[in-house]
């Protein structure tokens, strides 16, 4: 049986600050070549995603969210919006809505969880905070592992 | 008693904005206006940067068309180290600036606009968006999908990214195409050009529906501008300015950008972030112009490939004069879609494309350079001044949409006038406002850059609608 393909979305904005954890560790995960799992760095979530997750059995968003420095990276499996509140604008967007899209459009909705990062410094910078960094090596294990649980 | 009614915000455009309509005594529309409401400031902030670095930070004003920035931008750079650059780094920017011109045309026309025009202006809200419209159509809503992304593979190809690549710089370009993004842009072209044709026979079908919104969304008299080559043919990125009136007359032609002062003033309003440019030579506001899509197919001659060239003739054969109606957006924006993909396939046979000559180097030559370049929405200036190490003094950007601004208010009171009567509005009817605003694609962010400390209008109002309190600063 052939492995499942995965999809990691890293997304945020790299210049501004702890917002760029996602494409941070969409660039780190590319780098260990791990195989059948393709990476896309993105500022936002824009439609045409929904070709890349249609192509896919499974897909780990990647984001940072603003808490507490402390705060644990969380995982959140996620299921489509449903069709009346989903993705309605060119870039106004978030993960559950892009899966809808790429239900509605495909007939296909792969097995998607969003990794959420905690971040402190969102002004405009093009670094991570130190606590960012920290948090940054926690999130690669927790992608690493659910990885794993997806083959 | 006067009441106002308020559109806040208008929806599905690129950045943020309000309409305001005016009603009179007798409950008619006696004005309306268009409110960019959000405030940015990139003329200010890249003051005293390298001039090096500015094609890299003005790509940066819009996630939409960061290409159309970058190419200004390096153009301007160009003028200013006094150089030619190499014909595989000029051909290789226009590539790139087709491919900006697909994406964003595809994004206006399929999942902007076409909630509109395939579900219908009184659709309700809820499903009149691309959602509704997958659900109603979804195979153009996935051929749409498909050739956005087309558009933007091209950029990611060239540039290294979708969104802001750092590609083109004063001089040149940083990198060159390989044979495999050559052979991919090639092997993917039949199908991008299958889903422009579809699409433009959709609109030319609905167009019979639409005909009484054709005839009122900002349909009146003005002078077009964009550029043009030295045979007067469409221009994306070379060529110089033309201004053609509303009988189709060319009233002034081949201005180098350079000039751009001489012709066009920039008017500010109080109620609007948006700046108002005006054609010099007719003063303000007579001298009302439009640019962008139904511009450029208003002003060129010929469109110079075979495909586009036909669709101009239909196009063109709808009026004596010029096409007037901002409604025609549309139309000129798939007819763009068209002939941008067989000139792409036309660049891809070209030899020079593949050579790695890429960039002429050189230092500061001048102290000041102007950059032109047609972006989606309209014709794009970029203007610096630097000092002798290179550091910019003064910038200058004149945006397409802000251009349209005056055409945009023209519009907006125009399809006001026609369908309000009474303080009872039908959602469709305050969607029509809308839709004569999105004909023009507007792209707010791009739009409000300039510096220093706006005017500010606000008007406090009771439950009943009467202005009880007004506070303005200037």
């Amino acid at each position: 049986m052939s492995a499942r393909a995965i999809l990691i979305v890293g997304y945020g904005n790299e210049l501004r600050g702890d917002d760029g954890l996602g494409p941070r560790l969409a660039r780190e995960i590319r780098a260990l070549n791990l195989p059948d799992v393709h990476c896309v760095e993105a500022h936002q979530l824009l439609p045409e995603l929904a070709l890349d997750l249609a192509a896919h059995d499974a897909v780990l968003f990647v984001d940072a969210i603003q808490v507490s420095a402390d705060a644990p990276v969380q995982k959140i499996p996620l299921t489509p919006l449903t069709p009346a509140t989903a993705f309605t604008g060119p870039h106004v967007s978030d993960p559950a809505g892009l899966l809808a899209l790429t239900r509605d459009l495909y007939q296909k909705c792969p097995t998607a969880w969003l990794v959420a990062i905690p971040g402190t410094q969102f002004d405009f910078n093009d670094s991570l905070s130190p606590q960012a960094e920290k948090a940054a090596a926690r999130a690669l294990e927790t992608v690493k592992a659910l990885i794993a649980t997806l083959r | 008693m006067a009441q106002r009614i308020v559109i806040d915000p208008v929806t599905r455009i690129e950045g943020h904005a309000k309409i305001t309509i005016h009603l009179d005594d007798e409950g008619n529309v006696s004005d309306a206006r268009f409110h960019v409401t959000e405030f940015r400031g990139f003329e200010r902030f890249c003051e005293g940067r390298p001039l090096w670095e500015m094609a890299a930070i003005t790509a940066r004003v819009c996630g939409i068309c960061p290409v159309s920035h970058l190419l200004a931008s390096a153009k301007a750079g160009d003028q200013i180290l006094a150089v030619t650059i190499p014909p595989a780094a000029e051909k290789l920017r226009q590539l790139m600036n087709l491919g900006q011109i697909v994406q964003s045309h595809a994004l206006s026309f399929f999942h902007l606009s076409a909630p509109d025009l395939l579900l219908g202006m009184d659709c309700e809200p809820a499903k009149r968006n691309v959602i509704g419209l997958i659900m109603a159509d979804p195979a153009l809503a996935r051929s749409g999908i498909r050739l956005r992304q087309f558009g933007q593979e091209i950029i990611q190809i060239l540039g290294g990214s979708k969104i802001h690549p750092a590609w083109a710089v004063p001089g040149g370009v940083r990198s060159g195409l390989t044979q495999e993004g050559r052979n991919h842009i090639l092997e993917r072209l039949p199908e991008a050009k299958a889903t422009a044709a579809a699409a433009l026979a959709l609109f030319k079908k609905l167009l019979k529906k639409y005909k009484r919104e054709a005839q009122i969304f900002g349909n009146f008299p003005s002078l077009f501008m964009g550029l043009v080559g030295p045979n007067g043919e469409w221009e994306h990125h070379n060529g110089k300015l033309r201004f053609s009136d509303a009988a189709g007359n060319v009233i002034d032609d081949q201005i180098e950008a350079s000039r751009y002062q001489e012709v066009i003033g920039e008017a500010v309003e109080t109620y609007s972030y948006l700046k108002s440019p005006y054609y010099k030579p007719l003063g303000y506001p007579d001298g009302i112009y439009r640019v962008g899509p139904l511009a450029r197919l208003n002003v060129c001659s010929k469109f110079g490939t075979p495909q586009a060239d036909a669709e101009l003739a239909i196009f063109r054969g709808m009026s004596d004069g010029a096409v007037t109606s901002s409604f025609m957006y549309h139309y000129a924006r798939l007819i763009e879609i068209v002939g941008s993909l067989e000139r792409i396939e036309r660049y891809l046979e070209d030899s020079d494309l593949m050579s790695n000559r890429l960039r002429a180097d050189a230092g500061i030559n001048k102290l000041e350079g102007v950059g032109v370049s047609e972006a989606p929405r309209g014709t794009l200036f970029h203007h610096y001044q630097v000092d002798e190490t290179g550091l910019i003094k003064k910038v200058n950007l004149i945006i397409a949409t802000g251009q349209n601004n005056l055409a945009m208010n023209r519009t907006v009171a125009q399809i006001a006038k026609h369908y309000i009567h009474g303080p009872e509005i039908p959602e469709g009817m305050l969607n029509r406002v809308e839709a004569g605003i999105r004909a023009f694609d507007p792209c707010l962010s791009c739009s409000t850059h300039q510096a220093g400390r706006m005017p500010m209008e606000i008007d406090l109002c009771n439950a009943r609608g009467e202005i009880v309190d007004h506070v303005a600063r200037s």
